[in-house]
């Protein structure tokens, strides 16, 4: 829903208590045209197309929702200047990684400057699809349960969600999925890899 | 080492929750053993791996958005009321708003309506291979390098050529056959586009055969078969299994067949 009411106060505070009210306020930062049409606009005018600049203002708001919920961004700047600044990061960064060998001297000057540098991790593809085929390994339920409690739901949210009888069961389920997750992590031959990067 | 004994202290102070005191005795515990060591790295791991999930959640979300967006409807522009003075006689006036309503409802229905035919359905769902997804291993070790150019270039005849002479010997077969599929899409082959899709998914291969059985069902729709016993059947089966990666997809994109709007 898109309310006249959000502001950044409201809308970090929303994606940190995750559920419906981080759904609510992602989507409100969506529905923010005129910042879609800035990040859309930036990519068109540094060698990309508007489909490009459709994928880096989903994919800013990917990075937004993880910083918010992981405490690195609490609102030291405006919610959605920062939003623009991860989106031209992403986006100079993907422009970088397809020129191989154009250095930063080299790439396309932009004309404003970040009012701050985004605080951004970024997964190679190759450790995402590793990452995935992990998860790929746990149960639907299980992963379901882990996604919950790490978008901080309360075991009673849990619970109520998945139809556990009480709170209690939801946490018993919790430990029994993760201590999977991580002998799944255990077993893989690829783990070291992953913990190199 | 056994997991179940160091869960608990692993999650407090993976997470920060672990009483200062406590903390000392475990970070000098962690200091002497490589395995515990080891396990903190995994449990850390363990979060990545559950937050690449979330994001993934997430991405599809925001495709979902983009879609509805896409095919945004505008509201009916509410217009300020007007004051009528009455000229006609009564039956006269109600006749002929009997006739704007249901005027008005027809064409509403038209409009609502454009959003639910199988070419809408199938281009609010359907999304061509990124570039990005297309390599995995190097180029000079791949096989399939050429086909992914002529895919990657939107030249789908080529790539439909291209891929026709991978030969089912070859180690990358089902991968092959999934973009062949994709390829015929483009151009409307509908019967081969099915037959590759088929293929890639008795190939089984865990990488590909979710993608080609939501590509197939797709594949249907656009060429308006979705009276096909095999497209029911496919939907059916991705309906049924909520593990698929295509499982909340299939449950809207049977929603709007089943919509009276389309009737």
């Amino acid at each position: 829903m898109n309310r006249p009411d959000w502001s950044d106060e409201n809308l970090l505070q929303a994606i940190q208590q995750g559920g419906t009210n981080r759904e609510s306020a992602l989507r409100a930062v969506y529905n923010d045209a005129e910042l879609k049409r800035k990040v859309i606009a930036f990519v068109r005018n540094h060698r990309g197309n508007t489909a490009d600049g459709q994928d880096m203002f989903h994919e800013g708001l990917i990075v937004l929702d993880r910083n918010v919920r992981d405490g690195k961004f609490r609102g030291e700047a405006p919610l959605k200047g920062y939003l623009y600044s991860i989106c031209r990061f992403l986006w100079m960064n993907q422009l970088r990684k397809q020129a191989h060998t154009t250095t930063v001297a080299e790439m396309p000057p932009t004309a404003e400057v970040d009012t701050q540098t985004p605080e951004i991790e970024l997964v190679a593809q190759e450790q995402k699809d590793l990452l995935r085929r992990l998860l790929g390994e746990l149960g639907q339920r299980c992963r379901e349960i882990l996604e919950l409690w790490k978008l901080s739901y309360s075991m009673e949210e849990i619970a109520d969600s998945l139809g556990f009888s009480s709170a209690d069961m939801a946490r018993k389920a919790k430990y029994r999925c993760h201590l999977s997750l991580m002998e799944i992590i255990q077993k893989n031959p690829h783990t070291e890899q992953l913990l190199k990067h | 080492m056994d997991l179940e004994l160091y869960f608990d202290q692993l999650e407090a102070y993976a997470e920060g929750r672990m009483p200062e005191a406590e903390r000392a005795a475990f970070e000098a515990e962690l200091a002497d053993s490589a395995e515990l060591r080891q396990a903190l790295q995994h449990y850390r791991l363990s979060r990545e791996t559950v937050e690449q999930g979330i994001e993934d959640n997430l991405r599809g979300q925001l495709e979902t958005w983009a879609a509805e967006e896409a095919g945004y409807i505008a509201p009916m522009e509410v217009r300020p009321k007007a004051r009528i003075v009455a000229m006609r006689p009564q039956w006269i006036r109600l006749a002929a708003a009997a006739c704007v309503v249901l005027m008005a409802g027809w064409f509403l229905l038209q409009w609502a309506g454009r959003g639910y035919t199988d070419h809408a359905l199938y281009s609010a769902n359907y999304e061509l291979p990124r570039a990005s997804d297309l390599r995995s291993g190097t180029a000079g070790e791949n096989p399939l390098e050429a086909g992914y150019k002529t895919l990657e270039n939107k030249d789908f005849q080529a790539a439909v050529n291209y891929f026709k002479t991978i030969e089912p010997e070859n180690e990358r077969y089902g991968e092959a056959q999934f973009y062949l599929g994709h390829a015929a899409l483009q151009l409307k082959q509908y019967n081969l586009a099915i037959e590759a899709f088929e293929t890639t998914i008795r190939q089984n291969e865990a990488k590909f055969r979710e993608d080609a059985e939501w590509n197939l069902t797709l594949t249907y729709v656009a060429a308006h078969r979705t009276k096909d016993m095999a497209f029911k059947n496919l939907l059916a089966f991705l309906i049924n299994t909520p593990g698929h990666a295509y499982h909340r997809q299939a449950f809207e994109l049977e929603k709007k067949l089943g919509s009276f709007l389309r009737k």
